[in-house]
């Protein structure tokens, strides 16, 4: 199929070209296409009509996985205005920020897998949400003035605390087992 | 269901009730459920609704399956299979790990690849053993229907690979069924619930069966049952409780000469004092050998302690599914209990004690499964008008490609919802280069000898260019079963690649097709007309859709130019339909015409899903 003719994700959900999504809505939305295009609705169809299913099926549930995660959804943002986010490098960060990373990998590091520091890695978990939301704010406002390098860079920062969140849903659950 | 109109331009006319049924493919047992006003499980003749999954094999003549072949256990027991499912889209070495429990012969054909057992009637692969199950399953619902069985949904457990999903359906083409949907168990479990759709739940299936565990998070909400997320050991069960208990009673009993038909005799006396223990607090397990009288008590606290690792373990499984589904115990409304092995009074208390909540026991844990099937099998083939329940199930395994080193990368993770579809672009190394070999694994693990292979495949056909400039993008689609399928194209010239598939541990499609072709009782000459009239109904159905399609959206999306075109080879399709006796020409043209309105059809489609949601909108406001 040519990939032209397939809407994006948001186009797909009728959601406008933002960062801010209701989380309710874009599930109701994705239970109401998945309810109207999903394969099993198409089982007495043509081949054809089966493949163009099982595509767009496909399609939405790949745009519904990005557009559900703040991170992924800011990415993609970023792939819809052509900005290149191939390059890894963290050269152009700024030293304060990398250094608080690092200082919070330590924090992380340090904690044994004993129940006692869950204290500790809640303390943690509220820092990042909170940092993350901060830089969300500031991606925003990027990306709503057209100044896509600026959120560029906000994104990337963004990137590093989700990493650091998932690395305390590890512990996390290395604590509970 | 909006888009019926495009698809069933006969839809005015009320549709017979379909002969379809469910079928749960145990490890230990096999059943087979319809919906009759409500999920009923198929008995045979003698009342017994629970088949083994035990096939006999004599010297001659049809095998022997269930009760009946049970009983070869104590006289011929190197003829008897039993837990053939461990065996499904597995290879030898995988085998080797769990040979103890099998105490029948591996056949020396089996070398690399697919195992084939030994038996009196010559080497039988796991999925031919599995037909003759499913074989003796449908003839219960042709009984009972009176006409032959059209359409099955048969279950598998969720934590299976691609291979076993693809053996399964290996062995339902086999026995000559056609497969609705592969359904995994716990979600067949969730169904059969059927649990109030109104509020909105979310539900812990957590499924120990005699040689797998499966636990699935779902979440319900109206008519859409979401998996959130699903984990498992493919090779955790019943099967392994026994196992422990035979190898107690060998240590109590000091006795150890035993050999495999020995073995596989006290296998079953392990068995059935384990089931006793569900009810009584110890069971005598004695067994004659050499004159002399093998005897010791297993008491319930003893079995607990044999299985208490297996039950931390399923436990550990049930905070990873948690953890993916990114939910606390608190979150979970419901637990299910499905499987044979839930009866275990310990089993049951250590998942109260995990969820803080008893689990739901209303429902059969042995039946549930198949009364799942039931009701999908039902809903998928429309028989429940009205009824738009829908499942979202997900990939249990991550897919991945081996890269520079031995290393996997991931195409589509674990857990992602089905149907996925996802790409990666891969280039030549040489000069000139105009094939390149790929090899598809599942597992998590980053080295490629740590998970799964699944196939290899190799992309010919590259148009000869200078190293690094061909781009040849790789697909992976898995279907709604959670099977999958890779294709190629080379983006700069186009050209589709030809994928030779080499599954690692499956049947080639070759020998797939002698297999069905020997079990055939048909003469050839049917066999050449069936294939022709299916490919006239095709076109026919094609023809009738595109008209259909035409009439609702040919002025708005289609130039003149392009409904001329369109409409020249439909004519075209629909004369060579009636006048030509050769399939395969039809089936091309068939291909050519989809092709010719793919485009069309891609434009309708997002017309329909803006018309779903702008009316949605317009409703709320």
């Amino acid at each position: 199929m040519p990939n032209t003719l397939l809407p994006n994700y948001f186009e797909l959900f009728d959601l406008p070209i933002q960062y801010a999504v209701d989380d309710e809505c874009l599930k109701e939305r994705y239970h109401k296409l998945q309810s109207n295009f999903h394969p099993d609705r198409f089982l007495d169809s043509t081949e054809q009509e089966k493949r163009i299913a099982l595509h767009y099926t496909a399609l939405i549930n790949e745009a519904y996985t990005v557009l559900k995660s703040p991170i992924k959804r800011a990415k993609y943002l970023l792939e819809l205005q052509q900005i290149d986010l191939s390059e890894e490098n963290v050269g152009h960060m700024a030293p304060e920020f990398l250094m608080q990373q690092m200082d919070l990998h330590e924090r992380l590091a340090m904690l044994s897998n004993a129940v006692s520091q869950s204290a500790e890695l809640v303390a943690i978990d509220a820092d990042l949400q909170q940092q993350f939301s901060q830089l969300a704010n500031e991606f925003i406002e990027c990306y709503q003035n057209s100044n896509f390098l600026g959120a560029k860079k906000q994104f990337e920062k963004m990137q590093f605390i989700d990493k650091l969140i998932s690395l305390v849903k590890q512990k996390n659950y290395a604590l509970c087992d | 269901m909006t888009l019926l109109s495009i698809s069933e331009p006969n839809s005015i006319i009320q549709p017979r009730k379909k002969n379809v049924a469910g079928i749960d493919l145990g490890t230990t047992n096999s059943l087979i459920a319809v919906v009759d006003d409500k999920p009923l499980i198929l008995s045979n003749e003698d009342d017994n609704s629970i088949l083994p999954s035990v096939v006999y094999y004599p010297k001659s003549g049809d095998p022997v399956v269930g009760e009946a072949a049970k009983k070869f256990i104590v006289t011929e027991p190197e003829h008897v299979i039993t837990s053939v499912k461990r065996l499904m889209g597995r290879g030898i070495e995988d085998v080797a790990q769990i040979a103890s429990l099998i105490p029948y012969k591996i056949d020396q054909k089996s070398q690399q690849g697919m195992v084939y057992l030994e038996t009196s009637q010559g080497p039988k692969s796991p999925v031919q053993v599995s037909a003759e199950i499913l074989k003796v399953l449908a003839h219960r619902a042709e009984v009972f229907f009176g006409e032959p069985l059209e359409k099955v949904v048969i279950t598998v457990p969720a934590y299976f690979d691609d291979a076993q999903r693809q053996a399964t359906k290996d062995a339902a083409n086999l026995a000559g069924l056609s497969v609705l949907r592969l359904l995994n168990e716990p979600t067949a479990a969730a169904i059969a619930y059927g649990l109030d759709r109104d509020e909105t739940s979310t539900i812990v299936v957590y499924d120990l069966g005699g040689g797998t565990f499966d636990v699935s998070v779902l979440q319900l909400k109206q008519e859409v049952f979401h998996v959130l997320a699903t984990a498992g050991d493919t090779a955790l069960g019943g099967d392994d409780f026994d196992h422990r208990i035979v190898e107690w009673f060998i240590d109590q009993t000091g006795f150890d000469r035993l050999d495999a038909d020995n073995l596989k005799k006290i296998k079953q006396i392990a068995s059935d004092a384990k089931e006793l223990l569900t009810q009584k607090d110890s069971a005598i397990l004695a067994y004659d050998i050499e004159g002399v009288q093998l005897k010791a008590t297993l008491t319930r606290e003893i079995f607990e302690q044999l299985i208490a690792d297996y039950l931390k373990t399923t436990l550990t499984i049930c905070h990873q599914a948690l953890t993916d589904a990114e939910l606390d115990v608190v979150d979970i409304d419901h637990i299910i209990l499905v499987g044979g092995s839930t009866r275990i009074p310990a089993v049951r208390s250590s998942v109260e004690t995990f969820f803080h909540k008893p689990p739901m026991i209303d429902l059969d844990p042995d039946q549930v499964v198949a009364q799942g099937a039931a009701i999908q099998a039902d809903i998928l083939s429309g028989n429940q008008a009205g009824n738009e329940m829908l499942l979202l199930d997900v990939l249990p395994l991550s897919l991945g490609i081996e890269i520079a080193g031995g290393l996997v990368e991931k195409i589509i993770p674990r857990n992602s919802t089905i149907p996925a579809m996802r790409s990666k672009t891969f280039t030549t190394s040489k000069d000139g280069q105009v094939a390149i070999a790929l090899s598809v694994v599942q597992g998590e693990r980053e080295l490629v000898d740590d998970c799964r292979a699944l196939a290899k495949f190799e992309l010919r056909g590259i148009p000869p260019m200078v190293a690094g400039a061909a781009r040849i993008e790789v697909t992976f689609q898995v279907d709604a079963d959670g099977l999958l399928t890779v294709s190629a194209k080379e983006l700069t010239s186009g050209v589709k690649n030809q994928i030779v598939m080499k599954p690692s541990y499956g049947l080639t499609d070759e020998e797939m097709a002698s297999m069905i072709k020997a079990s055939y009782t048909h003469a050839k000459e049917d066999l050449v007309a069936r294939k022709l009239q299916q490919a006239r109904i095709d076109a026919q159905q094609l023809i009738d859709s595109l008209e259909q399609a035409i009439k609702q959206d040919g002025e708005n999306l289609l130039t003149a130019d392009e409904l001329g075109n369109l409409e020249e080879k439909m004519i075209a399709l629909g004369e060579l339909q009636c006048s030509s006796h050769d399939d395969a020409l039809i089936m091309n043209k068939i291909q050519e015409l989809s092709q010719e309105s793919e485009e069309f059809a891609a434009k309708r489609m997002n017309l329909a899903i803006r018309k779903l949601l702008s009316g949605r909108s317009i409703d709320t406001v």
